[in-house]
């Protein structure tokens, strides 16, 4: 088996099941949690983002599950040959318009589902012919809440800015145009405002 | 040249000097609420700064062995913190301006936890994780300014300390207590885990935590909340050295005291091939010296004028660092 990522999260390992290119999706011991704290965390992530990646199918593009080990905490799944979102923008492959669209397009329709990702990243969206995948669903949620949904659209924004900051406000204001959700999107605003330096 | 560096964002006056090579004085006091276990009180503490500014200052010329007239320049800093608070450090600094007829220069606080510790440990690019009582940010440098890649989305995690503390009716700053008390806790009990990419929040497991459970020793509750709060920071922390793929990693803030954290930290960046850092224990916490080295470090943004900042973001510094 040949390793081809070693994140924070996970590690993650080229195989084949039945004939398909596959990836493990193992997540590791933390040496600095403690055991018991670390295992319940490994584990709960672990089934709930089979889960997810099952239930949010009906909006976005997902890998194929094909098994899950909750002992090893390890998820076997289809393997999206394309290049992560994160690389296209650094070079410029991406049209920062239409980009934008489509991520605020697809995360209307995951949203609708009472579906929110909470881990939403460039590195975590993949293009593969033509068409996103979203991938890592370990801390994806179902929740009907307006203030979480507003929290995961911060996340990817507040990623956005940090990393993509050069193309940041075309991709985000495509991308908050074509979301639409105006109860969503003023609670956001409200989010930001909240004073976080009132004390120290 | 030797710079004045003024810090009174919060509980903390502290006056520092400092040349360009190093730190020649560090003096402080702290305010403490007069209700004992209650938080901050703005006035009070502005207050508190008012009428111990000359005498801290007055300490810090006599360790550093010289004369207010030999003062180069003055440092302060000017945001982000309590509004009444940052008044007494800007008048101080614009009296001291004009006095001795030297410039001012503004420093962002949180910029000057970070520079005092590039200082002190020699770290040269390094992902910060900035913990204090009201500030928890993860940030780094990228193209002239530091971005912040997650933080906190509701209370600072001191606070959260705090606030939890005093469920257990211990006196504040909660957190040398919380973690004392942690060291004899044994039995891990889950509590709310929350973490949203890079990014934390802290209140639901306050909130839990602080439900006194009659079934649980104080320290057990200690060691569960610990365990999980920590966990939860070094999680985004190793999220955020991933994604950045730096090679140090620097803890700063009062937070940084906390020796646990100091412990998971070390271990998280041995995974990443990464190297931990930590400043010296009297530049962890709120203090002057780290304002009187930043201002050296940014001389060049000197003036006569400047006003208070109270919500002034990191990544809105900009760091045009000449030579010196």
């Amino acid at each position: 088996m040949e390793t081809i990522y070693k994140g924070a999260e996970a590690t993650l390992y080229r195989n084949t099941y039945l004939g398909q290119k596959t990836i493990e999706k193992e997540r590791k011991p933390k040496k600095y949690r403690i055991e018991e704290l670390d295992k319940k965390i490994r584990e709960k992530r672990t089934i709930s983002e089979a889960r997810m990646i099952k239930k949010a199918r009906k909006a976005v593009k997902t890998p194929y599950i094909f098994g899950i080990d909750p002992e090893k905490s390890k998820i076997t799944m289809e393997e999206i040959e394309g290049e992560t979102l994160k690389k296209r923008i650094e070079k410029e492959k991406e049209d920062e318009e239409k980009t934008g669209k489509e991520i605020g397009g697809l995360l209307k329709k995951l949203h609708s589902l009472d579906i929110v990702h909470n881990d939403l990243t460039t590195s975590n969206i993949i293009r593969k012919d033509n068409e996103l995948y979203f991938i890592d669903f370990g801390l994806s949620e179902k929740t009907s809440k307006t203030e979480d949904k507003a929290m995961d659209l911060l996340v990817f924004k507040k990623m956005l800015k940090s990393t993509h900051w050069k193309q940041f406000k075309e991709i985000w204001s495509n991308l908050k145009e074509e979301y639409g959700n105006k109860k969503v999107l003023n609670r956001l605003k409200k989010i930001e405002k909240r004073a976080r330096y009132t004390v120290k | 040249m030797k710079c004045l560096g003024i810090e009174s964002t919060a509980h903390t006056l502290g006056i520092g000097i400092s040349t360009p090579e190093r730190v020649i004085a560090n003096e402080k006091s702290v305010y403490k609420p007069k209700e004992e276990g209650k938080g901050i009180i703005p006035r009070e503490a502005a207050e508190h700064h008012r009428k111990t500014k000359e005498k801290v200052m007055e300490r810090a010329l006599k360790k550093a062995n010289m004369e207010k007239e030999e003062i180069d320049l003055i440092a302060v800093a000017n945001g982000p913190g309590l509004p009444p608070c940052l008044l007494e450090g800007v008048e101080f600094a614009k009296k001291l301006s004009k006095e001795l007829n030297v410039k001012i220069v503004p420093v962002n606080h949180c910029i000057g936890h970070i520079e005092i510790g590039k200082k002190d440990t020699g770290a040269k690019d390094p992902l910060v994780q900035y913990v204090s009582g009201g500030n928890t940010q993860i940030l780094s440098r990228s193209e002239g300014k530091y971005r912040v890649y997650g933080e906190t989305l509701d209370i600072g995690i001191g606070n959260a300390f705090d606030k939890f503390a005093r469920s257990l009716n211990l006196k504040m700053p909660g957190g040398p207590k919380i973690m004392k008390l942690a060291e004899k806790g044994k039995k891990y009990e889950k509590l709310p885990y929350t973490v949203k990419g890079m990014d934390l929040s802290f209140s639901g497991l306050v909130t839990e935590a602080s439900k006194n459970k009659e079934e649980m020793s104080k320290e057990d509750l200690a060691y569960s909340f610990q365990e999980t709060i920590l966990s939860m920071l070094v999680e985004v922390t190793e999220r955020a050295m991933a994604h950045t793929k730096k090679k140090e990693l620097l803890l700063t803030g009062g937070v940084a005291l906390n020796t646990r954290l100091r412990e998971m930290n070390e271990k998280m960046a041995e995974e990443h091939d990464a190297s931990f850092h930590v400043p010296k224990n009297e530049h962890c916490g709120d203090n002057g010296a780290m304002i009187a080295y930043t201002g050296i470090k940014f001389k060049e943004k000197a003036g006569k004028k400047i006003d208070i900042n109270p919500k002034w973001r990191t990544n809105q510094y900009e760091l045009k660092i000449k030579k010196q």
